[in-house]
């Protein structure tokens, strides 16, 4: 099996191959040029860990770029990563459920895709990615999706490589990109990964006020204070003011449910107290990632903020943020607070990153 | 000149030839065997001892094995049984100590991390990660170049795939992941995968991985004395013991299935696995 899949990859790549043009050269080389991530300059943001298996090069993301919107990556050739993780939605699902290439209905909104590569840096664990925490690494991510029999629904791994391998353009881009035109499924993963990597969202009307080229207005100021101090607590989990992150990069179980369907984190380590704890995602862009929570249960952002007001739930694990707050019945937040906090929330809008033509369909 | 003084001349000439003669001899001679021992030198510096391949090559009381070349290779070489009977694959059955009667039709798995350990306990560690499959020969041969030369009295290895290279990035080769022994929703290897139908209308299906999982084989060398540069370990994978030994597995009992590290029947195989491997013979 080995040797025939060598023997067809080594015929396709020959029939595929990269020829040199007598008058442009060859414009197929291995081409190693860095791709330069300029981040932005307000407080806390910082540079990402990098594997060193995997630099971040202009072909390598443009490679990535073009697998992310290619529905080759399916079984069917009818979905790409992006059916699912639409930029214009920040990179997520406007449905609540995706829905894979047999007309299957997942049971996780699919999550939005921007500011990834910091959890390498602030996660030190090996649960990262996917709501319960699943996988690693960019890298290793990148190939569920592919290979979920209710997504992508390839049965092989040497399934898609050999499509790929036999596709014109993509033989020469792997060698571009990576100095072979003999396509492995590691190499698929990294050029995502590299792609994803450059999906950095740091332009909202809360970085531009950090970076005083606005002001914040009272409404704004109002619910910051409301997020940052003891009143709405938002910070234990979401990340305090001083970084742009907007997210711990832990697990919590914030009270949805008394009794998980969901038991997220434990699936993945199998400890007792990681039952019912998901992902905390960031908070910006959320006017773009509706509905909300790992099951869509909330439509609006006026829904999650009367939640975590009053309709917080208990269970053994509820985290004890959560927790506190069940003697008083809640946060006792007043209909102006809520809307302030909102006011704030949006302020972490980065309309310019889901606009952006650097990460859309080639 | 008178006669008698050119006799005498031709004497004393005669005399001063055959002296120069013997003078000049001697003078060869001490050429000839300066020019030889200088030769000679030469000829040691040129046999002066490469230390190991010396010790190694003249070494006679030793156990184990002994690789006298740095060049050296090892090969290992897997073969597969069920109570001692070569497997077949989808149509035989088989029956463990808890009873379950069942036949194999898939069986892959991870063997990485070779040590050899040398008598005072140091190790060297091979590295090295293979998949094998049980059904295809050609997978069930691998050879390691350039073992370090030494006396080795033991040799141990993972059914599995170390921790590190666990959650380390992706990689090709054995480790690459559309091999398919990888889990791609919770990240980490499968290290060990077996199917089949059973006699019950259910199929089981195991696929062994987690970190602290790692089944570890151990295999004293001590009983053999094998001096080779291109030594051939033949092993044995005695797919009955990883149902006992400590513990009987039952399907009814501990599961049918097993797709994550986090079941706790999984420990039972990785404890079981240990003893699963044992050494036919080690071939020069």
């Amino acid at each position: 099996m080995k040797k025939l899949v060598i023997g067809l990859s080594l015929v396709f790549s020959l029939l595929a191959s990269c020829k040199k043009d007598p008058i442009v050269g060859d414009i197929f080389a291995y081409d190693p040029t860095p791709y330069q991530l300029n981040l932005p300059t307000n407080l806390g943001w910082s540079t990402f860990p990098i594997p060193e298996t995997n630099p971040l090069t202009n072909a390598g993301v443009a490679l990535g770029q073009k697998l992310f919107f290619d529905p080759i990556l399916s079984a069917n050739n009818t979905q790409s990563c992006a059916t699912c993780h639409q930029p214009a939605y920040s990179f997520a699902d406007p449905n609540k459920f995706s829905v894979g290439i047999t007309g299957q209905v997942g049971n996780r909104a699919a999550m939005p895709l921007f500011n990834l590569a910091w959890a390498d840096k602030y996660n030190l664990t090996s649960h990262r990615y996917f709501w319960d925490g699943g996988a690693n690494d960019l890298e290793r991510q990148a190939l569920g999706p592919i290979l979920n029999p209710i997504e992508m629904a390839n049965n092989s791994l040497f399934d898609v490589i050999a499509r790929l391998q036999k596709n014109p353009e993509y033989p020469c881009l792997f060698r571009k990109a990576f100095g072979s035109d003999s396509i492995t499924s590691v190499k698929l993963a990294r050029a995502l990964a590299q792609f994803e990597r450059t999906l950095v969202s740091g332009n909202s009307n809360f970085d531009k006020a950090e970076r005083r080229q606005r002001l914040r207005t009272p409404n704004e100021i109002n619910g910051m204070a409301i997020f940052g101090s003891e009143k709405g607590d938002c910070f234990h989990c979401h990340g305090n003011l001083s970084s742009p992150f907007f997210t711990d990069f832990g697990f919590h179980n914030n009270g949805l449910s008394e009794v998980h369907q969901d038991s997220g984190l434990y699936l993945i380590t199998g400890k007792p107290e990681d039952i019912g704890r998901m992902k905390t995602p960031s908070l910006r862009n959320l006017s773009f990632t509706a509905p909300y929570m790992h099951d869509g249960r909330f439509n609006t952002l006026m829904e999650v903020v009367e939640f975590y007001n009053s309709g917080t739930k208990n269970s053994p694990t509820v985290d004890p943020m959560i927790s506190k707050s069940f003697d008083h019945g809640g946060l006792n937040l007043t209909p102006q607070e809520k809307l302030d906090l909102v006011a704030f929330l949006l302020s972490l809008n980065d309309t310019a990153f889901v606009n952006d033509n650097r990460f859309k369909m080639p | 000149m008178p006669n008698k003084y050119i006799n005498l001349n031709e004497q004393i000439y005669s005399k001063y030839k055959m002296i120069n003669k013997i003078r000049h001899n001697i003078l060869f001679v001490i050429l000839i065997g300066l020019v030889l021992f200088l030769g000679a030198c030469k000829e040691t510096e040129n046999t002066k001892p490469d230390e190991t391949v010396n010790v190694w090559d003249t070494v006679t009381n030793f156990q184990g094995i002994v690789n006298p070349s740095n060049s050296g290779t090892l090969t290992f070489k897997m073969n597969y049984a069920f109570k001692g009977a070569a497997l077949e694959f989808g149509s035989k059955y088989y029956t463990n100590a808890a009873a379950d009667t069942f036949t194999i039709k898939e069986l892959r798995h991870y063997l990485s991390n070779i040590i050899l350990h040398k008598p005072n306990g140091d190790i060297v560690n091979l590295k090295n990660y293979n998949l094998l499959d049980a059904s295809v020969v050609g997978s069930q041969t691998f050879t390691i170049q350039n073992v370090p030369a030494g006396n080795y009295t033991g040799v141990s290895f993972l059914l599995a795939v170390d921790s590190f290279a666990n959650h380390n990035g992706l990689q090709e080769g054995a480790l690459d992941p559309s091999w398919g022994m990888f889990w791609t929703w919770n990240t980490g290897y499968i290290f060990y995968r077996i199917n089949g139908a059973t006699t019950k209308g259910k199929n089981y299906s195991f696929d062994l991985g987690g970190d602290g999982n790692q089944p570890g084989i151990n295999l004293d060398l001590k009983t053999y004395k094998v001096k080779s540069n291109k030594a051939t370990f033949n092993m044995l994978m005695e797919v009955n013991e990883m149902f006992q030994n400590p513990e009987n597995y039952s399907f009814e009992v501990d599961g049918y299935t097993i797709h994550s590290e986090t079941e706790p029947s999984a420990k039972k195989f990785a404890k079981n696995m240990s003893d699963m491997v044992t050494i036919s013979n080690i071939t020069p």
